[in-house]
């Protein structure tokens, strides 16, 4: 098994690792049903035994029948700062629930704003500019779901 | 006949200031993301009490009109669909916006709805009792086959490779499993984590799947998020009649599934609109590009789920059966004004529902400019805006989206860890919008399936329940259809092709 992953181009096995994961998920969904009311094992059992299938399916795809599957999609753009922004995201609903909608809100917002990648070169300005439209767009939010529309956003719990 | 004798009282100027706001808070609460039709009528219920009841009722359904035209401004822009009913419009509109046609799309789509939209009044007026009867004859059975139905549409979006796209609805499938089994009471798949005893909430999850990995890719290069056409500022309105004019049967077809399925109670405008989705894109011609841009997929999508809310009305007013959540908050305030539903609500309160009628009739044309300038404000707002500044607003607002609904925090995670989810197998050709159908067709299909199974079983006729209704037969015909037309017709065409090629030469 591992000389076949070892001599397959890397789109191959991908396709082949996304595959068997897939298998594994079916099995899995399969297993964990058992435990469940006949009635309700009846849906779980059908989408494991369905996720197995189409898994198979596609493993055969790729080796019986040459370029059925596509090749998977190039990363367009910065992957580094795809990351920075997810981790920037977890970070602020991590924040969320200690200190509170606005403030974590308005500190996420003028991270996020830094973050972006901009044509032109860094400066103070208009980075202080999007850091101020950014503090009046969430507080704009923020009054009207709170106010408004009386949508309870989360309190800081720290103070 | 009685319909158009109280006409004359609908056009009253408070009326139409009424109809007017109405109309504007629907489409700006339906436009952000993760504010529901049902969230909309909820805020502005209090709003509406303090009216006479016919002012009061006229503004909610304008607010419900407004709300589901506004959620495709946000499903066209930046490919979250304000509304669950506008999940189909992102498939065709997103492309549209990122190709330069926002506009155009924000117009196709303005003028859909309001087409729709006035014929699902036109069956309130015309054909409320016998469509009435026909919204009883469906059981757990055909709410089966319906669902099922609706999954089909998952061919036609998998572009690529149909084995991903159906793989990727089976993942959605097993995510609806997670948390309490309406089916069994069994805590499925939820670790002892109480945030997933309630199961996968459609927005969070729909935010997530469709609009976090779009915010995932704007932020990885400095270009715009839309590319501005030289007529930005234009509508294009003369470009969308054209359109539509070009696809009369769809946008008649659409109109009539979201009608029927709006009478259907608990079916809904977001089943509506996939339903109608999966049937232009089973009958598109080899030029037709569903899924990567074509006016067709928002014509289809827009009208059919502004028809449901004409004919969602059906049931809640003649039978007293909200339909959907929108119509139980429209029948709330109906109860609170003193206005009795059922069969003597047209003889009893003939003055309350057909001044009604016309308010909504009216804010429905009237949606066709608010709507047109509301998007066409939106959209150039959306083109200009610069990334440092969008990237962190639609953060904020899927944020938001995720949390309004519920009031739950744990909603917010939901979100982000599918959309992450989305964005990394989406790299290896997992369609997201699949993913997405799975968990909103998942538990109606489950609960249809058992409810029909244990009817079946006390009956002692399990295949009969099945197999022997005549809608459910009507249905199952439609799933062979959608599953197997499309490729003969491909086969077809390409034989055609080729007897053409050969007659040339």
């Amino acid at each position: 098994m591992l000389w076949i992953s070892l001599s397959l181009p890397k789109s191959r096995l991908l396709n082949l690792t996304g595959s068997m994961s897939f298998i594994a998920l079916g099995i899995y969904i399969i297993l964990a049903a058992q435990k469940f009311e006949e009635l309700g094992k009846v849906t779980p059992v059908f989408i494991g035994t369905g996720v197995i299938f189409l898994a198979i399916l596609l493993l055969a795809a790729e080796f019986l029948i040459p370029n059925s599957i596509p090749k998977t999609k190039k990363i367009e753009g910065s992957l580094p700062r795809r990351i920075i922004f997810v981790g920037l995201m977890v970070v602020w609903v991590s924040l969320l629930q200690y200190l509170g909608f606005l403030i974590s809100s308005i500190l996420a917002f003028i991270f996020i704003s830094a973050a972006v990648p901009r044509k032109e070169k860094w400066s103070l300005l208009p980075f202080c500019f999007h850091a101020a439209a950014g503090v009046v767009t969430t507080v704009g939010f923020w009054l009207v779901l709170t106010t408004l529309l009386d949508v309870p956003l989360p309190e800081p719990r720290i103070f | 006949m009685e319909f158009l004798a109280y006409g004359v009282n609908a056009f009253t100027p408070l009326i139409v200031v009424v109809a007017i706001g109405g109309l504007v808070i629907g489409i700006v609460l339906g436009a952000l993301p993760g504010l529901s039709s049902t969230f909309s009528l909820a805020v502005m219920l209090p709003v509406s009490i303090s009216m006479d009841p016919v002012d009061g009722l006229v503004f909610l359904g304008t607010v419900l009109m407004g709300s589901t035209y506004g959620g495709s401004i946000s499903a066209i822009l930046i490919n979250t669909p304000g509304t669950p009913q506008s999940i189909t419009t992102t498939f065709d509109g997103f492309p549209m916006a990122k190709q330069g046609d926002g506009g155009l799309a924000l117009s196709i789509a303005c003028l859909s709805s309001v087409i729709g939209g006035l014929v699902g009044i036109v069956a309130f007026v015309w054909l409320a009792p016998p469509l009435a009867k026909f919204a009883l004859l469906f059981g757990p059975t055909e709410f089966f086959w319906l669902a099922l139905f609706g999954l089909t549409v998952i061919a036609s979006l998998s572009e690529g490779n149909l084995i991903k796209g159906l793989l990727s609805g089976f993942l959605g499938l097993g995510l609806s499993q997670i948390g309490i089994s309406v089916v069994s009471g069994d805590a499925r798949f939820t670790y002892e984590s109480t945030a997933l005893i309630g199961g996968i909430p459609i927005i969070p999850a729909t935010i997530g799947l469709l609009c976090l990995p779009v915010a995932i890719n704007l932020i990885a290069d400095a270009g715009h998020h839309l590319s501005a056409p030289v007529n930005a500022r234009s509508t294009r309105f003369v470009a969308a009649i054209r359109a539509l004019s070009e696809r009369k049967i769809n946008l008649v077809r659409s109109s009539v599934i979201g009608t029927v399925i709006g009478i259907i109670p608990a079916a809904g405008g977001a089943i509506a609109s996939l339903v109608a989705y999966a049937e232009a894109t089973r009958v598109a011609k080899p030029e037709d590009r569903f899924g990567k841009g074509d006016p067709g997929g928002i014509i289809a999508s827009e009208s059919a789920n502004n028809a449901t809310v004409g004919a969602g009305l059906i049931p809640t007013f003649v039978l007293g059966i909200p339909g959907t959540p929108p119509n139980a908050v429209l029948l709330g305030a109906m109860l609170v004004h003193g206005v009795s539903v059922g069969p003597k609500l047209f003889t009893d309160h003939a003055d309350v529902v057909y001044t009604f009628l016309w308010g909504v009739t009216f804010a429905t044309i009237l949606m066709l400019p608010v709507g047109i300038m509301a998007g066409r404000y939106i959209y150039l707002a959306v083109v200009k805006m610069p990334k440092p500044y969008l990237v962190p607003m639609v953060a904020l607002m899927l944020v938001i989206g995720a949390f309004a609904i519920q009031n739950n925090y744990h909603d917010i995670v939901i979100m982000l860890v599918l959309g992450v989810l989305a964005w990394s197998i989406g790299r290896f050709g997992f369609p997201a919008a699949p993913i997405v159908l799975g968990i909103l067709l998942g538990p109606i299909a489950e609960q249809g399936y058992a409810q029909a199974m244990i009817i079946g079983k006390a009956k002692d006729n399990v295949l009969g329940m099945f197999f022997g209704r005549p809608i459910s037969l009507i249905l199952i015909a439609c799933i062979v259809a959608a599953i197997a037309l499309p490729p003969l017709l491909k086969r077809f065409s390409s034989n055609r092709y080729r007897i053409q090629s050969h007659a040339v030469d």
